[in-house]
């Protein structure tokens, strides 16, 4: 197990390489010029030089000598934990994340709190009593909520309770540690919107996940050794259930952190989302490599900690 | 085995049985009877500005009017053929990509399939928005940029699902008689394995189909998708009709319900479309 984590820890190296080589060399296609976007069309040539050089940005991109470019320099930044500054705001980009990443994280876990209570009793009412009236709404429910865009859900949120009751979430980020109430009410509809769509499609799979279950021989078996239906499905069904609901929901990582994207920019949040779309239209690279690596590093320490939950949740499956 | 009727009419006498798949049908005919007539059912041009700014929904604009006095009912219809073009050709280019890649990476396995695999990794790493906003933001903004980057956003997670399709059918026997007979590798790849596959293929099209037609809206909604002044039920619901939604929520509602009722007219019609080509999935849902 221990050899089996090592392994796959160790594949974040690959995995890293390509991902920030491909957004390191797709953010330099992007049409115009860094320093022009920075300081302005007003900026005289020599500003414009001044600043290339003191941001690096004449040196080649790759190079085999050291310091090895600009890549092999940001990388090499990366190491000490250095991210880079931004160009356009000048900031440390490191700051910007630290500052920014509690919302875009708490908006994330408000709304996979929002999926799996909404959602997973729904599933299993739905899966254990197949085809009554009870699970044609909920299943009817659920294609809607998949067929709601995420963004206009949000925008609809936003827009008719200032409609009909004057109410507008309060904006700037207020932390949930000194108003714990302000931040619920900032929070509480984007979180909504962003996990309904997600519920929808996670109650679905919940459903067929215990469908599938319930055949089993050690469901009929723990029926026919007298066990409360309530026992027969917590402890036998929805356990055995679970493993497919994991790995979907580990799997909308990167599905949720587009959606909190779309949600800070209706809500006006400022998350790492608002961060990414800002730096992508502003060509402030760094910012946009930041956010990217960080997104894979996550994205690879999920799809292990998901892999290692099925050995926990079937003793049977045991890797080497 | 396969029935001896034409797919198409088998799905369609079997879909008699899915009352909802059938309202799903009804509503994607309606929409590609809009693409198709809509420029002569819309009452207005798309684009053509008017005095009646903001107006609310009346009878001579249904769905009213926006900041530039432009005809929404209009917009919606027009915005019809480019929705749907984007969403179909984006879906049938990518899974026919992943296809390919697909098939290639798990039949010849061994290092190609490594390598092909690891590419993979790195790209399903990418949050997909956030890979789709990057691409976008390099090309110029149009139809054809957009459906690149939808093509981008389709490939790795489908070649995935293929490749493993294609794991599971490789060590058949027959497909050691194909090789024993002399059949060449690609022979084997097209002619034996891919008519196995052809199944879960149309079911992955069937749940691509509204997602990728939402991320292209989503796109849209963030100003970096179809261009103004383009209609667009994404790029719609944003700019002027958030700025002024008090005083004309209507700009943000109807290119957002139309857009609503067309994926959940494709999500109906898939729904049913998997229960019928993949049995083993019946009345079960489907997994996202």
């Amino acid at each position: 197990m221990t050899q089996y984590v090592i392994r796959r820890i160790l594949y974040l190296f690959p995995v890293l390489i390509g991902v920030s080589l491909i957004t390191f060399v797709l953010m330099r296609m992007v049409p115009g010029d860094v320093a022009q976007v920075a300081l302005g069309t007003n900026a005289t040539e020599e500003s414009l030089t001044q600043f290339r050089e003191a941001y690096g940005l004449n040196e080649p991109l790759f190079d085999w000598k050291p310091p090895f470019g600009q890549y092999g320099q940001w990388v090499g930044g990366l190491m000490k934990g250095d991210f880079g500054k931004s160009y356009y705001y000048r900031t440390e980009v490191r700051d910007d994340l630290a500052q920014r990443l509690p919302v875009t994280l708490e908006l994330m876990v408000l709304a996979m709190a929002v999926m799996v209570v909404l959602a997973i009793p729904a599933g299993i009412i739905a899966g254990v009593r197949p085809n009554s009236p009870l699970d044609l709404v909920m299943r009817t429910t659920a294609v809607f909520g998949l067929s709601i865009p995420g963004f206009w859900l949000g925008t609809m949120f936003i827009m008719l309770p200032a409609i009909w009751f004057n109410w507008m979430p309060p904006t700037g980020h207020i932390s949930f540690f000194s108003d714990p109430l302000g931040n619920l009410q900032q929070l509480a509809l984007p979180a909504l919107a962003l996990g309904i769509p997600g519920a929808a499609g996670i109650m679905r799979l919940t459903r067929s996940s215990v469908l599938e279950v319930l055949r089993q021989d050690y469901v009929r078996t723990a029926w026919s050794k007298g066990l409360r239906e309530r026992t027969v499905i917590m402890r036998h069904v929805l356990k055995n259930g679970l493993i497919p609901i994991v790995t979907i929901v580990g799997l909308q990582m990167g599905a949720l952190m587009g959606g909190a994207l779309i949600m800070e920019r209706i809500f006006s949040l400022p998350g790492i989302g608002m961060f990414t779309y800002q730096s992508i239209l502003t060509r402030d690279y760094l910012g946009v490599q930041a956010i990217v690596v960080l997104a894979a590093v996550v994205y690879v320490f999920v799809n292990l900690a998901i892999d290692v939950s099925y050995a926990w949740l079937d003793p049977r499956i045991r890797y080497t | 085995m396969r029935a001896a009727r034409p797919w198409p009419l088998t799905f369609l006498a079997r879909l008699r049985h899915h009352p909802l798949g059938m309202l799903g049908l009804a509503g994607v005919t309606m929409f590609l009877f809009l693409a198709v007539f809509g420029r002569w059912i819309a009452p207005y041009s798309p684009t053509e500005q008017s005095s009646a700014l903001m107006q609310s929904p009346t009878l001579t604009h249904p769905f009213g009017t926006d900041t530039l006095g432009r005809d929404i009912f209009s917009r919606v219809i027009r915005a019809t053929p480019i929705e749907l073009r984007v969403g179909l050709v984006s879906v049938f280019a990518g899974v026919g990509l992943a296809m390919m890649l697909g098939l290639v990476s798990g039949y010849l396995g061994g290092a190609i399939d490594g390598m092909i695999q690891r590419v993979i990794d790195a790209w399903l790493a990418f949050p997909p928005l956030i890979l789709l906003l990057m691409i976008t933001s390099v090309l110029t903004p149009s139809a054809r940029s957009l459906i690149i980057a939808l093509v981008i956003g389709t490939i790795p997670g489908t070649s995935r699902i293929v490749r493993g399709a294609v794991l599971a059918e490789k060590n058949n026997t027959y497909i050691e008689a194909a090789r024993v007979i002399g059949a060449s590798q690609t022979r084997i790849m097209l002619r034996h394995i891919l008519p196995q596959i052809v199944a879960p293929i149309i079911v992955i099209i069937s749940i691509m189909i509204p997602v990728i037609s939402l991320l292209g809206a989503a796109l849209s909604f963030l100003g970096l998708g179809l261009p103004p002044p383009q209609p667009s039920w994404g790029a719609d619901v944003s700019g002027e009709a958030v700025t002024y939604f008090r005083n004309a929520p209507w700009m943000a509602i109807f290119p957002g319900a139309a857009l609503s009722l067309y994926v959940l007219s494709f999500n109906l019609l898939g729904d049913a479309m998997r229960d019928i080509f993949d049995p083993r999935l019946r009345g079960s849902g489907s997994m996202r």
